[in-house]
């Protein structure tokens, strides 16, 4: 397993992942910030084998679709995300999704933030720069649809 | 028993006259009654008996005419012989009327009652000579009668009326639960077209980054092998929808096709899937050469859903090394038939799925099955798409558990 990376993907659809990836990788906000290339898990079984073999308060930033391989990761992830030894005090969770209700489900889950995947693709880097940018000014929520 | 009770209250009438007569007979029998023989004890309790036996006929069997016949019939009988034979004064207003009111109840068939009565008062004057009858006992009948038929026709209407709204109301339910099946149906499509186009959107936009010379952060073979991906979901997605909305006719683009170069074909890409995914599957086959006039695309499709269905009710437990599980593609040629059987060790399907996959086969309604999944996300497109190939080839769809686990789904082709 990596440990390189502070940034965890969880989409499981294989050329999203791949693009979110290369985004994330190569944007200069994103790379000040957290550095690293974003590990990719396509469910959370797989999210779940990889945190347990992190070292504690390794990961930062985890990005994570609705629909998952086996179900709904808000539903799926059952034990609390934040309380796993892996992710940093400061970890951000930004829910991912083209799902209509996927966003008020994120909310309820405990998430920071919420990108639709209706928003151009292009945008999605500085999407999550402005959320992450959004709660390290305090704001415990924001949507971006 | 609370329902059979409801729909058919007439029990009631045996059941009374049963308990009546074992009352009367029990006090004659054991001497409560003092005016009660040994003769009248045991002929209350055969009216007991017999009462019993009408009422647990109409309990089984509540569609039978007979037993109410029998009970109206012995009512009329035992009327007759009770007007002279009663003590007690006056009784001829019960014995005059009773038999034809419970018949009238019980048989709803007007007409044949009151026929039955008129002949019945007709024995009453001719037997009895007058004896019982008067102007004003006839016009009390005739008056009791035209109330219990205005009531048995009220009854009857709301009765209609009552089936009518349940009608309407199952008819609703189920329009709405089709209508939400398909809304279901057209979000996921919504949300994989949507998935698939923000990714290709964005593979190419890796790609234009690459050729400007700029650092990507992964291999341009795994972004051109996601885009080659892509396009192939898009593909089937638009296969399947293409098929789901086609006419149940086949294709003109039926030719003779070698089965098991097409099954083939299935098994290499689920092999694929399933190295790609790092599951712990192994894939079996066994098929018997054969060529068939079909449609290739249709049958390939329809093959290729069957094993990804497979693939999907296998993946979690596949995930972890520590289960192997099995898929298992046969193809064999029975009773004028070739068949496709793709089974799996999983955990099969639920019941109720099962008994819903079947009444909708049961009716020709493969849409009915649009939407209708047993897994979270899925899209309901599976047995529809498998349903619709088989009809468009005169053939058959069988879907079933397996013993001791596990689903098994047949498709079969005529080989004519």
């Amino acid at each position: 397993m990596s440990t390189e990376t502070p940034i965890v993907i969880v989409e499981d659809q294989g050329g999203l992942a791949l693009a979110l990836q290369s985004r994330i990788f190569s944007d200069f906000q994103i790379n000040q910030r957290f550095r690293g290339r974003a590990k990719v898990v396509d469910s959370i079984q797989r999210l779940r084998e990889w945190l347990d073999a992190q070292p504690v308060g390794f990961v930062q930033l985890l990005i994570l679709d609705w629909s998952v391989r086996f179900g709904l990761s808000t539903q799926a992830l059952g034990f609390d995300l934040r309380t796993h030894q892996a992710l940093s005090s400061t970890a951000i969770i930004i829910g991912y999704s083209g799902h209509d209700e996927a966003e008020e489900s994120f909310r309820q889950f405990g998430a920071d933030g919420f990108i639709s995947k209706n928003r151009p693709f292009a945008a999605v880097a500085d999407d999550i720069m402005y959320i992450v940018a959004q709660r390290e000014h305090g704001c415990a929520w924001t949507t971006l649809n | 028993m609370r329902e059979k009770l409801r729909v058919y209250p007439e029990l009631i009438f045996p059941a009374i006259l049963a308990a009546v007569a074992f009352i009367l007979g029990l006090s004659a029998l054991f001497g409560l009654d003092p005016t009660g023989t040994l003769r009248v004890g045991l002929a209350d309790m055969t009216v007991a008996v017999l009462s019993t036996w009408v009422a647990i006929w109409m309990w089984f069997q509540p569609a039978s005419p007979m037993p109410r016949w029998i009970l109206t019939g012995c009512l009329f009988i035992g009327c007759f012989i009770g007007t002279s034979s009663s003590p007690v004064a006056g009784v001829e207003m019960i014995t005059l009327t009773l038999p034809g009111f419970i018949g009238l109840v019980m048989i709803k068939n007007t007409r044949a009652v009151i026929s039955l009565h008129i002949l019945y008062m007709l024995c009453i004057f001719l037997v009895y000579q007058y004896k019982y009858l008067s102007f004003g006992l006839i016009a009390y009948q005739f008056l009791l009668y035209i109330l219990i038929w205005m009531i048995l026709q009220h009854a009857v209407y709301q009765s209609k009326l009552i089936q009518a709204q349940e009608t309407k109301r199952r008819l609703i339910e189920a329009q709405l639960e089709q209508e939400q099946r398909v809304k279901n149906f057209i979000m996921f499509l919504k949300h994989e077209l949507r998935n698939l186009a923000t990714s290709l959107s964005g593979l190419v936009l890796i790609l234009k980054r690459a050729a400007c010379g700029e650092a990507i952060g992964v291999a341009q073979t795994d972004v051109l092998d996601a885009i080659a991906e892509n396009t192939a979901q898009m593909e089937t997605l638009t296969q399947q929808f293409m098929l789901l909305v086609s006419k149940k006719q086949l294709p003109h683009t039926v030719k003779l096709v070698d089965v098991a170069a097409v099954a083939e074909q299935c098994l290499t890409e689920t092999k694929a899937l399933v190295l790609r995914h790092q599951l712990h599957i192994e894939i079996t086959s066994e098929i018997t050469a054969c060529c068939l006039r079909v449609d290739p695309t249709a049958l390939a499709l329809a093959l290729r859903t069957a094993m990804r269905n497979a693939l999907d009710a296998l993946q979690e437990r596949a995930s972890s090394a520590a289960v192997a599980s099995t898929i298992s593609i046969r193809g064999y040629r029975q009773a004028g038939f070739y068949i496709f059987a793709i089974s799996d060790d999983g955990p099969g399907f639920p019941e109720d799925y099962l008994l819903r996959v079947q009444a909708a086969q049961a009716e020709q309604m493969p849409f009915s099955l649009i939407g209708m999944t047993n897994k979270v996300g899925g899209a309901g497109i599976g047995l529809p798409v498998l349903f619709q190939v088989a009809a468009q080839h005169c053939g058959f769809l069988h879907v079933q558990n397996r013993t001791p686990a596990g689903a098994l789904v047949q498709i079969g082709i005529p080989l004519a």
